[in-house]
């Protein structure tokens, strides 16, 4: 490949917006108005012709559970969610193929605890319960999550002392850092929320903007 | 093309494809010389193979790490600090990690491209201050190598005139990202020297390759070959003279040698069938890594050679040293909120800072560099881990995407890379016991930092948490102690290792002579890390060429003179 494909290869991945002359105020406006349109525009594309992906340790209750708690962790808001970046498929291929025995086991474990939980409090699972209580589940498994990453802080600044439980050994720390991986990595997280700017052809680094 | 198996010998077999074989490869053919060359792993070209224009969501796997490549699914090299079927040992206590690349082009399928010269006091460390040796060459006998290898390979830089940091042929530097800046700014508050990088990606074209397009994505392997990789950059313009034939997944095990003492070839194992082959050649060039060429020479046993190959003095396998590193870094409230831009840039900082200080003023006696990272990197696998620790303190819903809006790019990262001096406790044997998957002997590595580095880790640590607080930023690690070594990496862990098969200017006290020509076999050379009398401040890559490159030029007139 020529450098002349590659910038075209590179232009056709993002629509490059019309700020190439260089100044700084007109760019930095430039930018942010390229990036609020972008957002505006965002909407779920049309279904792209593609192979449905396969479920390999995900059950369907498993996987509609994994999806309402991504989404949870990042909503749908100016741009698209957790939910519409498909990152219960993610977290699937990522149990069967990456992770270790132990963390799937996390995973997995935390699944069925958490629908025992839910079960306490409402009676039914998580799916079945309305969305306040599965929010403030999430609070509270968040909150513990803060609480164990506290311990283990003040644990590693005092010797002696028996080591507290691991905080990543917690459903919610693998489920919140999935779900961000597998957001941030995705188109929508990519091109919209994670603000790529992709400007092929120049590469013009910090100016100083007042006092010119 | 010949067959590898003609029993008509090559005038040179090379073993290894990585930064010093391609060297030796290049400047060997262009001198008329028919080169074999073997590779242990397959075959790699970047305008063809790289990743380099792939989305994060164009993989399933959005770019995670595979057993084949620790880096990352989307990264050029394929290799490890554990290859399947190919075993190292470590003696108790000993840390120690082994990288070894498997493809064509070797590591530098891998590297930062960080190229730093070596200065004239970096040959002369026993002169000036009794620690370590001093090699048999200066920096002038390299000076006219290293200006060849500028104007070949291609590297960027900026004219300082700093002592011991010699300047080459530079192509203009790319401007300071932002957060570069930001840095230029605190180091120059603490009177750190921060310049422009040293890289070997070229800005302007160069003999038919395009210049760098600033897509950041160096590591992937660059598909217009605007940055040095050699396959792309040495390999194929040597095979365009119809002088190089390559014969990959060839696992070299020993060098062979005739009666009277001298190499006549390399057996391999044919890696796709296992089969036991040998290739003839006038002169032998080992150029597999630091490590791995004193593993063939200690398996190349003969009655000439009771201890190996090239090894009456013993010091195969010696002297071995890894860069010392540690890295830390900050949450910058500043760059909080920053105007969303592209700082892709080159694939690599943009800045450095050089060795600044005196050591005689201080408690350790080498210095090291510093490499800045930070920006908008694209995102993978793991991404901005540890959200708890940003003011909010993690939590989720449409608080928590805030937060990654406002903090990406908000962190600026220090790694240190410092000179290690040779040591009694840091070498490398064959393991009487253990084998490889062929039977090969494999290495068994020893391992000791002494204070001198973990003085100089420390301060590395010092230093950054001041360039953090000098921009108002927070470092979330407390700084290791020395229990912990400072927070120092492993031996091995930079993959900078040198010196195990090292010159000198005696036959009694060093495998090579200053041409990187064995004592004991005049006919083999070693063109890698191996000849290395000592490390540097400095990544060694261009040094490992400059040399392979002089080396070369010996072998080509002392062929000429008839004397291989």
């Amino acid at each position: 490949m020529d450098r002349r494909q590659a910038l075209r290869t590179l232009a056709a991945a993002s629509a490059a917006p019309a700020f190439l002359h260089w100044d700084p105020d007109a760019l930095i406006a430039g930018i942010r108005e390229h990036l609020h349109e972008a957002r505006r525009r965002a909407r779920p594309r049309p279904p792209q012709p593609r192979s449905p992906y396969e479920f390999q340790i995900l059950t369907g209750q498993q996987r509609a559970t994994v999806a309402e708690l991504s989404e949870i962790v990042i909503p749908a808001t100016d741009t698209p969610g957790a939910k519409a970046a498909r990152v219960d498929e993610f977290v699937d291929l990522i149990l069967a193929e990456w992770a270790t025995e132990n963390d799937r086991g996390i995973v997995l474990n935390g699944l069925a605890a958490l629908d025992a939980r839910m079960r306490q409090a409402t009676g039914g699972t998580f799916l079945e319960a309305a969305p306040a209580p599965r929010v403030a589940m999430c609070t509270q498994m968040d909150d513990e999550l803060t609480a164990a990453r506290a311990a283990s802080r003040a644990w590693s600044r005092t010797a002696g002392t028996p080591r507290p439980p691991d905080h990543r050994s917690l459903f919610w720390h693998h489920m919140r850092s999935l779900t961000v991986s597998g957001y941030y990595t995705s188109e929508a997280g990519y091109t919209l929320e994670r603000m790529a700017v992709l400007v092929p052809g120049i590469y013009n680094p910090c100016m100083p903007v007042a006092g010119r | 093309m010949r067959s590898p198996r003609s029993a008509d010998p090559w005038d040179v077999v090379i073993v290894g494809s990585g930064a010093g074989g391609g060297i030796t490869a290049h400047h060997l053919t262009k001198a008329g010389a028919r080169v074999c060359m073997l590779e242990a792993g397959g075959w790699w070209d970047n305008a063809k193979d790289s990743a380099m224009l792939k989305m994060p969501y164009d993989s399933p796997r959005r770019g995670a790490s595979t057993s084949e490549r620790p880096f990352g699914e989307f990264d050029a090299c394929v290799g490890g600090w554990s290859v399947p079927g190919e075993p190292y040992t470590r003696a108790e206590g000993t840390k120690f990690d082994w990288w070894r690349a498997r493809m064509l082009g070797g590591r530098t399928n891998h590297w930062g491209r960080i190229s730093l010269r070596f200065g004239p006091d970096d040959f002369r460390r026993k002169s000036l201050d009794g620690l370590g040796d001093d090699w048999p060459i200066g920096y002038d006998d390299l000076k006219p190598w290293y200006d060849e290898v500028d104007r070949l390979v291609g590297i960027f830089g900026s004219v300082e005139n700093l002592p011991n940091h010699p300047d080459g042929v530079f192509h203009p530097a790319p401007k300071p990202r932002c957060y570069e800046l930001e840095v230029m700014r605190a180091s120059a508050k603490l009177n750190v020297t921060c310049i422009p990088a040293r890289l070997s990606v070229i800005t302007r074209p160069l003999n038919g390759r395009a210049p760098c397009h600033y897509c950041g994505q160096c590591n992937r392997g660059c598909m217009t070959n605007s940055n040095f990789s050699s396959p792309n950059v040495l390999l194929f313009p040597a095979m365009k003279t119809g002088r190089l034939t390559i014969v990959t997944k060839a696992m070299a095990r020993a060098v062979a040698t005739g009666d009277d003492g001298k190499a006549s070839g390399v057996h391999y194992i044919d890696v796709a069938t296992g089969e036991d082959k040998f290739v003839a050649a006038r002169v032998v060039v080992l150029a597999a890594s630091a490590c791995e060429s004193a593993r063939i020479l200690l398996n190349s046993k003969s009655s000439r050679h009771p201890q190996g190959l090239a090894n009456s003095s013993g010091v195969v396998g010696k002297y071995l040293t890894d860069t010392t590193g540690t890295d830390v870094a900050g949450f910058i409230p500043k760059l909080v909120d920053h105007v969303p831009h592209n700082c892709d840039g080159v694939g690599g900082g943009h800045v450095y800072m050089p060795w600044w200080l005196d050591n005689k003023k201080l408690d350790f006696p080498r210095g090291y560099h510093i490499e800045v990272w930070g920006g908008l990197g694209q995102p993978s696998y793991g991404f901005m881990g540890g959200i708890d620790r940003y003011p909010p303190g993690g939590g989720y819903g449409a608080q928590l995407k805030a937060d990654y809006r406002r903090y990406y790019g908000a962190t600026i990262g220090f790694s240190g890379r410092g000179e290690q001096i040779p040591n009694a406790d840091s070498y490398c044997e064959l393991d009487p016991t253990v084998t490889d998957r062929w039977g090969i002997p494999v290495l068994r590595f020893h391992w000791k930092w002494a204070d001198h580095e973990l003085n100089q880790v420390k301060h590395m640590q010092e230093t950054f948490r001041l360039l953090i607080a000098e921009m108002g930023g927070e470092v979330w690690s407390a700084m290791p102690g020395k229990d912990k070594g400072y927070g120092i990496g492993n031996g091995g862990s930079i993959i900078h290792e040198l010196g195990t098969v090292r010159m000198g200017s005696s036959a009694s006290t060093s495998a090579l002579n200053g041409d990187c020509q064995a004592w004991d076999c005049r006919n083999l050379f070693v063109t890698d890390g191996g000849p290395f009398v000592s490390q540097a401040d400095k990544n060694p890559t261009w040094t490992i060429m400059a040399l392979a490159m002089r080396a070369s030029a010996a072998i080509v007139s002392q062929r000429k003179a008839g004397l291989l």
